[in-house]
């Protein structure tokens, strides 16, 4: 083992193989994407593909990862300084940047091992839930929100993981026909919610947590689903209720057909 | 969901190919080789009809690329299927309805442009 | 070129309990893998979304292999191949072997895959097809792109799920 990994050596014997051979896709490198990205740098993933096709803007500089002052004047994209993070970490890393919507870069999504997905649209993560069970992708969703009460402010969010042939984002209530349909009638960007370092942070860590007890045999897992609650007023990540439907408890799911795998129009 | 054989003879007739498709609990009529007119010329396209419920709209189509539409549109991408599938903004086309004419509604914006 | 395969760990284990089970005569049970395909940037992926056994009364008694499946079993592998018409479907003669570590075919495993894989592109002339064998720890697969070709390895087979375990072959394997 590398003296680099000496300290991880307990996730197990071929861990640092593993880690370098699995090819990782993190869609959104904003808040919480460029965390996620600056992490598995660290722990020696080495074969990354990159999707964002935004810019970096000033309001940017509270909570992404690896920006500096200095990308406020040159616009630099986000993709580049995701770069530019792992890169320093290390530069033998293999990077592949989309500086785009993922769909133009979906042809290099289908051949990644595992995806993050870090989008602020509940349209865009159900497509990529859509797609992740297609070919196959274990996939690791992260989401936070700030409302507003007559109370005050509350900081909300959470960590998905789904696996192909257990529950889905939809089995778990995450996404549902309201949000979906509700954010679907509002054109035009999301922009502008709330989005804070510290909490972004911390579900950026708990999802790199799960893909590391996923891919490495360091801890036994009982679901390859899980959906962590993240009460930023509580200051709490807990598993969440939703785990104890029977449907997920039972690791059904009925929104997707394990016969639904590849490209239906392969032979075109 | 299943569709009646005339209805899907009916929309054979505008292409080259119908086949029914489904991803999860969604359900697609694949039109392969639809043409119509839209700026004055004839275009042959692959087209979904999705006749049930998504994103809020009570039926819609997919094409598989982009086309002119005067005014604002909203074009979104969508992958379905495994492959990317582009729509507009165009909404209260019911599901209760021949299929054709669920498509012929989808689109008349597109077929009378000029 | 590069080809990978994904099978959810679920599906790998309903065909070990299947495989592992004991054969009147047969010293091995086989059974086929149902695949579906898509292109990459840079790879060939092969999906695997269902597995077929072969009933006990469809192998045939041969004691110069572990294991012979009749004509009957591979009409059946064949109508899978052809899938109403649509001939989309991979199919993947899948076997196990004892013991971990990478595993490989043996040479009667090669000599005979050689004489039946290609007749799956009968029926599905434009889709790969291929063999694989499992053991207690991974998998090792060999994929035809046509029916004339030669066989290659597949690099990667991917078990995804829990557990969820890479088999990747490296040069020279």
């Amino acid at each position: 083992m590398k003296e680099r990994n000496s300290r991880q050596s307990f996730l197990g014997e071929n861990s640092e193989q593993i880690l370098e051979y699995i090819k990782v896709a993190v869609v959104g490198l904003g808040g919480g994407g460029s965390h996620i990205v600056q992490q598995l740098a660290h722990l020696g993933v080495m074969n990354f593909v990159l999707f964002d096709g935004d810019t970096f803007e000033e309001s940017n500089i509270n909570r992404l990862i690896g920006s500096q002052a200095g990308d406020i004047k040159n616009k630099t994209s986000k993709t580049e300084i995701a770069r530019r993070l792992v890169t320093s970490i290390n530069p033998d890393v293999k990077v592949t940047l989309i500086p785009n919507d993922w769909h133009e870069g979906h042809m290099e999504l289908r051949e990644c091992d595992f995806i993050f997905t870090c989008v602020d649209s509940y349209g865009e993560r159900n497509q990529l839930e859509r797609f992740s069970r297609r070919f196959l992708l274990p996939m690791i969703d992260i989401g936070m929100d700030v409302y507003k009460s007559e109370s005050g402010y509350f900081i909300s969010g959470q960590v998905v993981r789904t696996l192909p042939n257990e529950p889905c984002m939809w089995c778990l209530n995450v996404l549902n026909e309201e949000n979906v349909s509700t954010e679907a009638q509002k054109y035009g960007a999301a922009g502008g919610k709330p989005q804070v370092v510290w909490s972004n942070g911390l579900l950026a860590s708990a999802a790199v947590g799960l893909f590391v007890e996923l891919v490495t045999p360091w801890n036994s897992i009982e679901h390859g689903t899980i959906c962590l609650e993240y009460d930023g007023n509580k200051n709490s990540l807990t598993k969440s209720n939703l785990m104890s439907l029977p449907k997920v408890s039972q690791k059904i799911c009925d929104h997707y057909s394990p016969l639904d795998v590849g490209d239906s129009f392969f032979l075109n | 969901m299943t569709f009646a054989e005339s209805e899907i003879k009916e929309l054979s007739q505008l292409c080259t190919e119908v086949e029914v498709l489904t991803e999860g609990t969604l359900t697609f009529i694949l039109l392969r080789g639809l043409q119509f007119q839209h700026k004055r010329e004839l275009i042959k396209i692959d087209a979904l009809i999705c006749p049930q419920k998504h994103d809020g709209y009570p039926t819609r189509i997919f094409l598989d690329r982009k086309l002119e539409i005067d005014g604002t549109a909203n074009w979104k991408v969508y992958q379905f299927l495994g492959s990317n599938w582009h729509s507009w903004s165009w909404n209260n086309i019911p599901k209760e309805q021949r299929l054709i004419q669920i498509l012929a509604d989808h689109l008349s914006p597109l077929m009378s442009q000029v | 070129m590069n080809t990978f395969l994904k099978i959810p760990t679920l599906l790998l284990e309903t065909v070990k309990i299947d495989l592992s089970r004991p054969h009147p005569f047969a010293y091995e049970r086989v059974g086929f893998l149902l695949c579906k395909q898509a292109v990459t940037s840079n790879s060939l992926g092969i999906f695997a979304y269902n597995y077929i056994s072969i009933p006990d009364e469809e192998y045939v008694e041969d004691s110069t292999v572990g294991a012979m499946i009749g004509s009957k079993a591979m009409l059946r592998a064949l109508g899978l191949a052809f899938n109403e018409g649509k001939r989309d479907v991979s199919i993947f003669h899948i076997h196990e072997h004892f013991g971990t570590g990478m595993p490989w075919f043996s040479r009667v495993d090669l000599k005979e895959s050689i004489k039946f894989v290609p007749d799956f592109f009968n029926t599905a002339p434009n889709v790969p097809h291929g063999i694989l064998v499992a053991n207690e720890e991974h998998l090792a697969g060999q994929i035809w792109l046509s029916k004339e070709g030669a066989p290659q390895t597949i690099n990667t087979i991917t078990s995804v799920g829990i557990p969820y375990i890479i088999s990747k072959q490296y040069e020279g394997a």
